[in-house]
Parts: C-alpha cells; sequence; structure tokens
C-alpha cells in the first residue's frame, strides 16, 4: 500500500499543483524546486513496486487476464491462447517496469564535472509508454537538450531516464515535464528543453481512428524558457 | 464462450468441392511448406486432408458475439483491469486512473470486434457480375491487430490482388474483409489466410494474393526489443500460386 502511494506520488509531481510555479524570473521558481525536491527525496527511497515483487504477482494478473479473454468471447483452451495470460501478464510487466526504477540508481554514478557551457542534445530517443486511460501504448520519440552548468551526465543516462518514466502507464504531457525535472534535479543546469513527438495507437487503431497524427509535447525549463534564442537553436538542431 | 464451444462441437460443414483452377488442391498443403516454383500440389491422402479440414474450418466458425454480450461482459473485464492496475502497483483511485478500466475494456471490445461480424453480411450485396478478368489491386489497407499472444498491438497493410472471373466484389469490401478478420486476437499468418480464403470462398475467382507487412509491437516494445523489424506474410492461391508470371505482376505492383 505504501508503494502504492509512492507510485501516486511520483505520478502527481507534474499535475497541476506544479504547473502554476512556473511563472518567474529565470524559469525556476522557489516554490518549484521545493516540490521537486520533495519528489526527488521521494525518488530516492521509495520506489512504487519492488521487482522481486513481481513474480509473486503474477498469478493474480493472470486470471484478470483470463477472465478478459472470457469476456471478450474467445475460447481460452485454444492453443494459441493457451499461455497467453501469463504471457500478457509478464509482458505488462515489463512494459510498466518503470515503477522498479528511480532516476537516483541510474545516475549517481555518472555525473562529471566539465568545463563546458554549449549546449549538449540527444535526439531521436525511440520511447515506448502506455497511454494511462486506454492501456494503449503510445510510441515516438524524444529529443533532450540541457545547457550544463559545470557538471553533465553521461549521454545513455537520458536515454534510461526516459526509459524509466515512460515504462509506466502515463499521460505524454506529464512524462515530458516528469523527464525535465528529473535532469534538472539531478544536474542543476542553467536550462534543460525536452521535446516529445508520439502517435497515440488510442487515436489511430480506435476512436476517432487519425492513422497519421501526431501529438507534440515540449517542456523548456531555465534559459530555454527564458532566452528565445536559446530555444530556438534548440528546436532549429531537433529539426534538422 | 457457448458460442464458440458450440461452433467447434459441430461437424464441420464440407467445404465445396468446386476444385476452380485448384483451390482445393492448394488447401491442403497448409500444413507443409508450400512449393511455390510453380504446379498445383499433389493432394495428399485421407488423413492428412481430414487433419486440414479441421485446420483449415478454424476460419469458418464465424464466431458472432452480440452487442449484449459485449454490454453484459464489460463489468466483468473492467474489474479484471482494475485488479491489473492493481496488480502493477498503481493506484486505481487517482485521478487519471479512475476511469480507465472501463475505459480499457470497452478499448478492448473494440479491437476484437471482428468477433460480432460475419463475411456474409458485410459482402452479400456488393458482388457484381463483370466481364473483367485483368488484375484487380487494393493496397496500402491499414490493419491494425491484436498479437494473440501477448494482447498487444501489431500494426502494418494490407495488400489484396485477385484475378476476377465473371465476377467482381465492391472494393472497399476488400478492406471490410481485412478489418473483420483484423479486429481479432490474431497471428499474422492465419490472419492473411483467413483473408485470401474468405474472397476465394466468395468470389470464387481465378486467383488470390494477399501480402502482409506488419510490425510487431510484442517484438518492438518488448522482448527483443527490434525497433524497425517488420514480419512480411503472405498466401497467393489458385493462379497467383501457379503462374509466376502473375504473381510476378502482382508482387510488382503493390511495391512502391
Amino acid at each position: 500500500m505504501e508503494y502504492q502511494k509512492a507510485a501516486a506520488e511520483m505520478n502527481r509531481v507534474c499535475n497541476g499543483n506544479i504547473v502554476a510555479e512556473y511563472n518567474c524570473h529565470n524559469g525556476f521558481s522557489e516554490q518549484a524546486m521545493i516540490e521537486s525536491k520533495k519528489a526527488a527525496v521521494q525518488n530516492k527511497h521509495e520506489k512504487s513496486r519492488k521487482e522481486s515483487e513481481d513474480e509473486s504477482k503474477l498469478p493474480a494478473l493472470e486470471a484478470a487476464y483470463n477472465t478478459i479473454l472470457k469476456g471478450l468471447g474467445e475460447n481460452t483452451d485454444r492453443q494459441g491462447l493457451l499461455l497467453t495470460p501469463r504471457r500478457a501478464a509478464k509482458a505488462m510487466q515489463f512494459l510498466t517496469k518503470g515503477y522498479h526504477e528511480t532516476i537516483y540508481d541510474i545516475l549517481n554514478d555518472a555525473i562529471f564535472d566539465e568545463d563546458h557551457d554549449e549546449m549538449v542534445m540527444v535526439k531521436d530517443i525511440d520511447m515506448f509508454s502506455l497511454c494511462e486511460h486506454h492501456l494503449v501504448p503510445f510510441f515516438g520519440k524524444v529529443h533532450i537538450g540541457y545547457l550544463p552548468n559545470k557538471r553533465v551526465v553521461g549521454l545513455s543516462k537520458l536515454a534510461r531516464i526516459v526509459e524509466i518514466f515512460s515504462r509506466r502507464l502515463q499521460v505524454q504531457e506529464r512524462l515530458t515535464k516528469q523527464i525535465a525535472l528529473a535532469i534538472t534535479e539531478a544536474l542543476n543546469p542553467a536550462g534543460v528543453a525536452v521535446v516529445i513527438e508520439a502517435a497515440h495507437m488510442c487515436m489511430v487503431m480506435r476512436g476517432v481512428q487519425k492513422m497519421n497524427s501526431r501529438t507534440i509535447t515540449s517542456t523548456m525549463l531555465g534559459v530555454f524558457r527564458e532566452d528565445p534564442k536559446t530555444r530556438e537553436e534548440f528546436l532549429s538542431l531537433v529539426r534538422s | 464462450m457457448d458460442h464458440a464451444k458450440q461452433k467447434q462441437s459441430e461437424k464441420p460443414p464440407p467445404y465445396s468441392t468446386d476444385s476452380v483452377n485448384g483451390h482445393m488442391e492448394e488447401r491442403a498443403p497448409v500444413l507443409k511448406s508450400p512449393n511455390r516454383t510453380g504446379g498445383p500440389q499433389v493432394v495428399p491422402g485421407e488423413e492428412t486432408r481430414s487433419h486440414t479440414s479441421t485446420v483449415m474450418e478454424s476460419w469458418k466458425e464465424e464466431r458472432t458475439r452480440s452487442i449484449e454480450d459485449n454490454e453484459m461482459n464489460l463489468p466483468g473485464i473492467a474489474a479484471a483491469y482494475t485488479s491489473i492496475l492493481r496488480g502493477l502497483g498503481e493506484d486505481p483511485l487517482r485521478q487519471g486512473l479512475l476511469k480507465t478500466p472501463r475505459r480499457a475494456a470497452t478499448a478492448m471490445q473494440f479491437f476484437t470486434k471482428g468477433y460480432q461480424e460475419k463475411i456474409s453480411d458485410v459482402l452479400n450485396n456488393a458482388i457484381f457480375d463483370e466481364d473483367h478478368d485483368e488484375m484487380v489491386i487494393v493496397k496500402d489497407i491499414d490493419m491494425f491487430s491484436m498479437c494473440e499472444h501477448h494482447l498487444v498491438p501489431f500494426i502494418g497493410k494490407v495488400h489484396i490482388g485477385y484475378l476476377p472471373n465473371k465476377r467482381v466484389v465492391g472494393l472497399s469490401k476488400l478492406a471490410r474483409i481485412v478489418e473483420i478478420y483484423s479486429r481479432r486476437l490474431q497471428v499474422q499468418e492465419r490472419l492473411t489466410k483467413q483473408i485470401a480464403v474468405a474472397i476465394t470462398e466468395s468470389l470464387q475467382p481465378s486467383g488470390v494474393g494477399v501480402v502482409i507487412e506488419a510490425s510487431h509491437m510484442c517484438m518492438v516494445m518488448r522482448g527483443v526489443q527490434k525497433m524497425n523489424s517488420k514480419t512480411v506474410t503472405s498466401t497467393m492461391l489458385g493462379v497467383f500460386r501457379e503462374d509466376p508470371k502473375t504473381r510476378e505482376e502482382f508482387l510488382k505492383l503493390i511495391k512502391n
């Protein structure tokens, strides 16, 4: 139950409460930093789901998937579906494995002191996540840029941050913000920018069924928010 | 559930012995790797034939689920999703997840709505007698299906070609056949074959070719995680199987 609350907390970090705080001078308001530090403390010590518990949760998930298959009118004894509840349960656990991990597990070693103050970008990071409203995948690319302030991070760690937050039940807006906040928290850079463009299967496969539509969200913090030229440099490098 | 069980215990209806252009022979090698170098396959013995019939009959079991079934089953499926959310470590009471079980259940019912439809309903009106005997191709039909092994989507394009034999079908009906069979828990190989056999059965054309290329989220998002891999399956029946030139014309025309 504790871990469930922690999950709720982590997922609420970027909800309405925080967004209101970012109307200030240098892109990082005091309030926002306090909020994100609170989240960080939780991030440091609590995971919403422990990896060791996955095995024990499997039977309940399997039973649930069995009910779903029967409810859809399928014959659960046919050869193709015999092991499907187990496979689907494991797949779902894999697709939400971001709940296992915290930022500080992966980041603590790879922050280096470098006297570098030019933009660093990692773009076209493939991202796969699950829409929390329909439990249907959405996937796309993440582009991250930051302006270091004496500290740089190992490049693959940016991709790992994306993995941690995307392998959850997510909303694209919140995902973008969580990634940006995590980088801010860990590095204290002069600015961070995150752009995600994704295709949502809940819109493509069902509902309004628009095949080619893409959703783009972005979060700009620090100098990326303050200084239009920096933001433009980042955006033109993303586009190129 | 009852529907499905009933249909499976029924004696499989005899298929038509109308072996137009080798269609009957073409069905037999379902269990072997088809020999594509042209010429119809040698029809194997009776035992294999009856085994084949069990394998092939599954496509004929047009299980129908009704709207009422959907409504009745929705609460059960939604409850199952709630327990899945809990089992994953999420809090089903937080704002974003409050109505998720119901939405996910409805979405899943939509993704399997192929079980609610029958080929005969979709096709009966739109078969026309035309004196046309050149290839007809409908390509780049977007297809979205669910992998029956992991309950994760696979998405791609279907290309269908057929050589009419005095009877043509409305073009959108080909896309509707794709919809009926793809909106189910599927395996790409079976999907390809079901589409081809459905067109064959309803139109009796000289030949049918179906090619599907799809990307499987179960391979992209998890497991081996190969982003750019695509799976291509094809079924060639009738002259498309026998005549290499016809097949080649079809394959060339669907290439971009």
